[in-house]
């Protein structure tokens, strides 16, 4: 109940082409993919860059 | 490729940091509109303009994306890149005005430094004026200046979370980046290592959870993020 995670998306892009409803579907599937295993890398960058501060530590304190 | 979101053609991202007051507000700038989608979880979001992003609705295209700090407070900041787009002329044409299309999302980092400053519409104009196409800064910058993460013993032994990002080309060129604000309540976990890299410290000494799960899927609140790919 105390928590808020959000997760925004955003397509951009300039290949326009016709694709067989399969294709489409695989492919939202491959990128949903990278998409989450990208965001977890991110996350690791976050914590991993952030130094302490107000005398709070950091992971690389 | 500098391995993060800007890596994407098109967006570029822009913080202000108030390090002193422990809060800041971040902007993802899409320099051509891009098609936008939202998943909100948990019992307490801070959000805007997430439910116009329902696919079945008329609006398809977003021209930026805030992450704040500053709880829901900070959603001003949103107004002041509203402001700057428009400056811009950019927004969707409804005829007498256009209206740029800013969704955001806030996290709560009111209890980490001042509990009185947070970003507002004049911090999130600075935002887009620093916006860039460059490496990003990440830790301690933008919305991800007041996180902090492993926060189930309470303010005395969390550590601090923050703003990261990644990106990844795929095999067929399409280019996926993503950028989050760290602000969990429990702790990050490295998947490979499945130790913890940034939680709840014991007092005796390194982490309350010493032992994660095997499997490295426990669920924390992580914060906020957007993913961006171009294809």
């Amino acid at each position: 109940m105390f928590d808020g995670d959000t997760v925004f998306a955003l397509a951009l892009g300039t290949v326009s082409q016709p694709k067989e409803a399969a294709t489409t579907a695989s492919q939202v599937s491959m990128i949903g993919a990278t998409a989450a295993a990208t965001l977890a890398r991110a996350i690791l960058n976050a914590v991993r860059n952030a130094r302490a501060l107000h005398g709070v530590p950091a992971a690389q304190t | 490729m500098h391995n993060d979101i800007t890596d994407i053609p098109g967006i570029r991202v822009g913080h202000d940091t108030n390090l002193e007051a422990g809060t800041g507000c971040t902007v993802i700038l899409c320099d051509t509109p891009a098609v936008g989608g939202v998943d909100v979880r948990g019992g307490a979001p801070a959000t805007r303009e997430t439910d116009l992003l329902h696919p079945l609705h008329m609006v398809e295209k977003v021209h930026a994306i805030v992450l704040t700090g500053g709880s829901a407070f900070g959603l001003d900041a949103a107004g002041g890149v509203m402001r700057y787009l428009e400056e811009h002329s950019i927004g969707i044409d409804v005829g007498v005005a256009k209206v740029p299309i800013v969704p955001a999302a806030a996290i709560l980092d009111l209890g980490f430094g001042s509990a009185s400053v947070r970003p507002d519409a004049a911090a999130g104009y600075r935002a887009c004026e620093q916006a860039t196409a460059e490496a990003i800064p990440q830790g301690n910058i933008g919305a991800g200046t007041g996180a902090t993460v492993g926060k189930l013993l309470g303010p005395g032994f969390m550590m601090k979370g923050g703003l990261g990002s990644a990106s990844t080309r795929m095999d067929d060129g399409t280019l996926v980046g993503a950028i989050v604000v760290v602000n969990a309540l429990g702790d990050v976990i490295d998947p490979q290592t499945q130790q913890v890299i940034a939680g709840a410290r014991n007092p005796l000494g390194g982490f309350i959870a010493s032992n994660p799960r095997a499997n490295g899927t426990r669920r924390h609140s992580t914060g906020h993020s957007a993913c961006a790919y171009h294809v």
